[in-house]
């Protein structure tokens, strides 16, 4: 039996359910809050809720914003004839961190998975296939593994015939990496993708 | 705590905290096998690219018989399966080849054939995708015989006379005569050409080739019934996700 005050265990236990937070992290934070003054302690519960209630998809893209249609999908500066199709939020918010890319996002909420079960009907494919209207390139953006590469197959298939242009972000080594410990498929991709220096 | 170095083929890998992966696979010396791949979604993982379905790989684990997941240590290629495939029919019949494995082989059940069955027939697949679906029905028939239900398509499993073609009773699991069948019961009619189909397929070596699996006249679904008399005889209902999300995305691109 816990030595702990009910709020404080009940505290860990809460933090202890994020991902990557153990019980001795979710200890530790719980103590840092104990110690913390009121006005964070309050200004962290705020934060925590008003995420919860101001944070919806877009009903365009399906990424996560305060207002819809989310300000990527509004911005007249972005390019509105390319979609770059990802899997997650997490992915718009890597690639926007490149500031390479300056067109519209389509987020699928996850990949088609045969052996999870995961079919078309599950993600957002129908409302990536409405928005097509006006668009003249779609960028497969998708995590290369079996099933991102089941989804690339399967959206290109849908696409085809669209006359757009569908392409997949290269696939090969990353940046610092030791070319002998790379393994046979991503350098057989890497050569495949090999590009001019000049 | 033993190390075990071991051929295997990497059924599925599943996501486990923040960089780990728990890996399923199944292994020529100890069957089916779980195992943690620490770190391997990091960017610079040695694990990274071995860790897909279909991946035909030399695996050292840690193995530990009290433990259910064990940990991984090194991995290598040996080969990998429908890597430049632009066809979803045929890497969803491959991967239900790895799913029927998944659920139909439970605990830690060593069969070198069954590895053997599984390599040959993920080579013969992706070297004959024009046969992907003859040389599923071919690992269907063969896995339901290595587990000791095989099938008898010669004769009534009742009355024990020839069969030209026969019925199939799901809630019995037999293959019977019309004469032996009890019509309360529901029951799949195999044509005669199913049956000829299938005896030739028990009998096939499959570095021969398969013949090519065409019916004259509309029929049953045999991968359904194949699925459907093992499932009685594992004494599980067993459903393959890839055939079924397969069917929905054949469907959704000819509609389009």
């Amino acid at each position: 039996m816990s030595s702990l005050p009910d709020s404080l265990q009940n505290l860990i236990e809460q933090l202890s359910r994020f991902p990557g937070i153990g019980k001795k992290s979710a200890q530790r934070l719980s103590f840092y809050l104990l110690k913390s003054s009121r006005e964070e302690a309050v200004a962290l519960a705020k934060a925590i809720i008003e995420i919860k209630d101001r944070i919806h998809t877009c009903s365009h893209c399906h990424n996560i914003s305060e207002v819809d249609p989310c300000k990527i999908c509004t911005d007249p500066k972005r390019d509105h004839s390319t979609i770059c199709v990802v899997q997650e939020p997490m992915d718009v918010l890597a690639i926007e961190k490149t500031g390479y890319y300056r067109g519209l996002y389509h987020v699928l909420g996850g990949v088609l998975s045969p052996l999870n079960g995961i079919g078309p009907d599950d993600l957002n494919i129908q409302d990536l296939l409405h928005r097509l209207s006006d668009i003249k390139e779609v960028i497969l953006a998708i995590n290369p593994t079996r099933d991102g590469e089941i989804t690339s197959i399967y959206l290109s298939k849908l696409v085809k015939g669209k006359e757009i242009k569908v392409t997949r972000i290269a696939q090969g080594l990353p940046i610092g990496i030791d070319l002998e410990f790379a393994d046979e498929i991503t350098l057989t991709r890497a050569l495949e993708g090999r590009t001019n220096i000049l | 705590m033993t190390v075990i170095k071991t051929e295997a083929l990497v059924l599925k890998s599943i996501p486990f905290k923040e960089t780990s992966s728990i890996v399923q696979l199944y292994t020529k010396e100890k069957g089916k096998v779980s195992v943690i791949a620490k770190g391997a979604r990091r960017l610079k993982s040695p694990f990274r690219g071995y860790l897909e379905p279909l991946s035909y790989v030399e695996v050292i684990y840690y193995h530990k018989p009290t433990r259910e997941i064990q940990t991984l240590s090194k991995i290598e290629f040996i080969q990998t399966f429908f890597q430049n495939s632009t066809e979803i029919t045929d890497t969803a019949y491959a991967m239900a080849v790895m799913e029927c494995i998944d659920k139909f082989i439970h605990g830690h059940q060593k069969d070198e054939r069954i590895f053997l069955l599984m390599v040959n027939v993920m080579k013969f697949m992706d070297s004959n995708r024009d046969f992907i679906k003859e040389a599923f029905i071919y690992f269907l028939l063969k896995i339901s015989a290595t587990l000791g239900y095989k099938t008898d398509f010669s004769t009534c499993s009742v009355c024990k006379q020839p069969l030209k073609s026969a019925l199939y009773e799901p809630s019995t699991g037999r293959i019977i005569c019309r004469r032996c069948a009890d019509f309360q019961e529901r029951v799949l009619l195999l044509r005669d050409e199913i049956l000829d189909y299938m005896r030739i397929l028990e009998k096939v070596d499959l570095e021969a080739g398969l013949p090519k699996f065409q019916l004259a006249k509309p029929s049953i679904d045999v991968i359904d019934f194949l699925v459907s008399y093992i499932s009685y005889h594992l004494d599980f209902p067993v459903k393959l996700k890839s055939l079924e999300i397969l069917a929905n995305l054949e469907f959704n691109i000819e509609e389009k």
